[in-house]
């Protein structure tokens, strides 16, 4: 500070510089980084967490850990984050219990003198780059509004410190215990921590590992990813609404090729004919005179209506046979029922049919027919079309269509399970897709009371 | 406007550049310095700051929505997270203002008159609305800060030890209040969180190895 010599220019600044000290449980080395900004420094080798703010350096706790940690970016490295360089000064880690289970975290504390800190978190090779915000969100239901976006109740729970290693700007404790929410809208994921003391709140941005590595420039591998981070951005998120879109231009394709085959068919009726069937005729074939299909391989269809059917049925066993002996065999069975029950009534069955055969070369035909019936006589008429515009293949290719969306809303749905089984509402994904679109600001707040909570 | 009085303890120069400042610390000998019509009253010596690592010092320049100020003065405060600056700034038009900074979190806010009646500073709790010039603000800290030292100029004075019962506010957005119950009525703050850059910066300390 001001030097109280003469000689001296006012207000000399000593410069600030990274010091080093001896750990008052073992003496083994300690390099204080973040300056005078330190309040807490946590000795490697003994586990001692000494109070720099003392003048005697007084222990704080000291860890007991069986497990040795090795931070996976080292303490001391710089790196650029976001357009910013910041050292690590501080490692931690923490640890949760939900439903008997630990899940344990690293935080690495990064500082810059200009800047403040920042936070990197890891948990199952996810990263975060977190900053403390400086205002606060407003609550929105049971998640939050911040930055335009809505963000959504992932969990609450109760953290504690299970291991420190380097420095920080608190006097950090062994088991110190914190209430901690997350809220996400992927790729950020908001924090409040509580402690009897203060909240605070902060906000992390899903960061790539490979960001970092270079950042750093880490030599240690990479942990494995595991699972879906809570704040993880989907690799569906954007292009949903693209895949929709390509579908939509397929959909148009189809109708315009269905379009085009009704257009171009020939649709055209080659023979026709009148038939009654009575019983004395039971077992007996008619054959057809012959008659013309042209054109390309193509459907072939067979209309058949029968009257009067009564509570009773016509069975034509039939035969499209070629001049050269091609034979297309086929039965079909047209029924009528009808009656009264429990006061209502119903019918059953109908007076017509239709049968398809699909790809008949053109060439000369004729229909055997072998007609059966329950009734004493029915009369029936036929006629036979070539090339019929079919629907079916048309529904078919939107069917189709149908099995990219379904895939797609399966593999969303299968990523939110994962992203929110570790949350506090495990199952509930469709309740809970996170939207990370800009959602259009709501009516002004009306200014409440002059106190209230 | 700019002032330039001999220290009565060691006879080098004061300066005094904002015509409102009415306390200076003598760069030379920590004397505190009070600013009377004619002459200066020497109430003793100022006690030493804490390192904090500021990047800050006096004669900083930097720029706020555009206007430019010079850093002249400074408060150090300790709370219990830590240690808190309150930079006295001189705006080019004379104005003061106050640049909070601790551990790399910034704000700028001026002394405001309020039509509303502040709330007493035992009924305060974190958490709850204070409205201030009719926005809503809540309340993030209240604390008894505790008063280090001062350096530069100051338009008021200061004792090292005194005790600055204070509380923290954020509005919508960036905006941000200060209450200070040092005086009664409550003097208020108002303000808003800046990033680093955007102060635009020059006469920074040089920092080992940044």
């Amino acid at each position: 500070m001001a030097d109280p010599s003469l000689t001296a220019p006012p207000s000399t600044p000593v410069s600030p510089r990274v010091k080093t000290l001896k750990c008052s449980g073992c003496g083994n080395p300690l390099t204080v980084r973040g300056m005078e900004r330190t309040e807490a420094v946590a000795c490697e080798a003994c586990g001692s967490v000494i109070d720099l703010t003392d003048e005697n350096l007084r222990i704080l706790s000291t860890f007991q850990s069986k497990i040795k940690h090795k931070p996976l970016i080292p303490l001391g490295s710089r790196g650029k984050v976001r357009g910013d360089l910041f050292e690590v000064i501080g490692y931690l880690r923490r640890a949760v219990t939900v439903e008997g289970e630990d899940y344990e975290w690293s935080e690495y504390l990064l500082f810059n003198p200009y800047k403040g800190f920042r936070w990197l978190s890891e948990y199952n090779g996810h990263w975060n780059f977190i900053k403390t915000t400086t205002n606060i969100p407003k609550k929105k239901g049971d998640g939050v509004r911040y930055l335009d976006k809505t963000f959504l109740h992932f969990q609450s729970a109760e953290s504690r410190v299970t291991y420190v290693l380097g420095e920080f700007y608190w006097k950090v404790q062994a088991g110190e215990t914190c209430k901690f929410t997350d809220y996400i809208a992927p790729p950020l994921i908001l924090s409040k921590e509580q402690t009897p003391q203060e909240t605070d709140w902060s906000i992390g941005e899903y960061i790539e590992p490979e960001t970092l590595w270079s950042a750093f420039r880490v030599t240690s591998p990479m942990p494995a990813r595991i699972g879906v981070a809570p704040n993880q951005l989907s690799p569906y998120s954007g292009k949903v609404a693209s895949l929709w879109k390509l579908i939509g231009y397929l959909f148009l394709a189809a109708v315009f090729i269905h379009l085009a085959l009704f257009f171009f068919s020939q649709n055209k009726l080659v023979f026709e004919n009148r038939f009654t069937f009575q019983q004395k005729d039971k077992g007996k074939a008619i054959v057809t005179e012959i008659f013309d299909i042209f054109g390309r391989p193509s459907n072939v269809v067979i209309k058949t209506a029968a009257a009067p059917l009564d509570n009773s049925w016509l069975f034509l066993n039939m035969a499209l046979i070629s001049e050269d002996g091609r034979a297309y065999d086929f039965g079909r069975e047209i029924s009528y029922y009808h009656g009264t029950e429990d006061g209502s009534a119903w019918t059953e069955g109908g007076f017509s049919d239709e049968a398809t055969l699909p790809s008949i070369p053109s060439g000369r035909y004729y229909l055997r027919i072998e007609p059966e019936s329950s009734a004493p006589m029915v009369n029936y008429h036929i006629r036979v079309y070539r090339d019929v515009p079919r629907w079916s293949f048309f529904f078919l290719a939107l069917g189709a269509l149908c099995i990219l969306p379904i895939l797609l809303i399966w593999r969303v749905a299968r990523f939110e399970g994962k992203r929110w089984s570790e949350s506090d509402h495990p199952g509930t994904v469709w309740m809970r897709i996170p939207d990370s679109t800009p959602e259009e600001e709501e009516g002004k707040e009306k200014p409440k009371g002059k106190v209230s909570r | 406007m700019k002032k330039e009085v001999p220290c009565p303890s060691c006879g080098a120069p004061v300066v005094f550049q904002s015509a409102a400042s009415i306390m200076a610390v003598c760069a030379y000998c920590s004397s505190t310095l009070v600013r009377h019509d004619l002459d200066l009253e020497n109430i003793g010596k100022m006690a030493q700051l804490q390192a904090d690592g500021s990047p800050l010092q006096l004669r900083a320049e930097g720029r706020f929505q555009g206007e430019s100020f010079t850093v002249v003065g400074r408060i150090q405060l300790r709370f219990e997270k830590g240690l808190w600056n309150e930079w006295h700034l001189l705006f080019d038009d004379q104005r003061s203002g106050w640049l909070g900074e601790s551990a790399g979190i910034y704000a700028v806010s001026f002394l405001t008159e309020v039509g509303e009646e502040i709330p007493k500073f035992e009924e305060l709790q974190a958490g709850e609305s204070v409205i201030l010039k009719k926005e809503s603000y809540e309340v993030t800290n209240v604390e008894k800060a505790f008063c280090v030292g001062g350096q530069g100029e100051l338009p008021f004075q200061i004792g090292p030890g005194y005790e600055a019962p204070v509380a923290d506010l954020a509005g919508a957005g960036k905006q941000f209040a200060t209450l200070d119950y040092s005086e009664e009525p409550p003097l208020v703050y108002m303000g808003e969180y800046v990033e680093f850059e955007e102060l635009h910066f020059s006469g920074l300390r040089e920092i080992d190895g940044w």
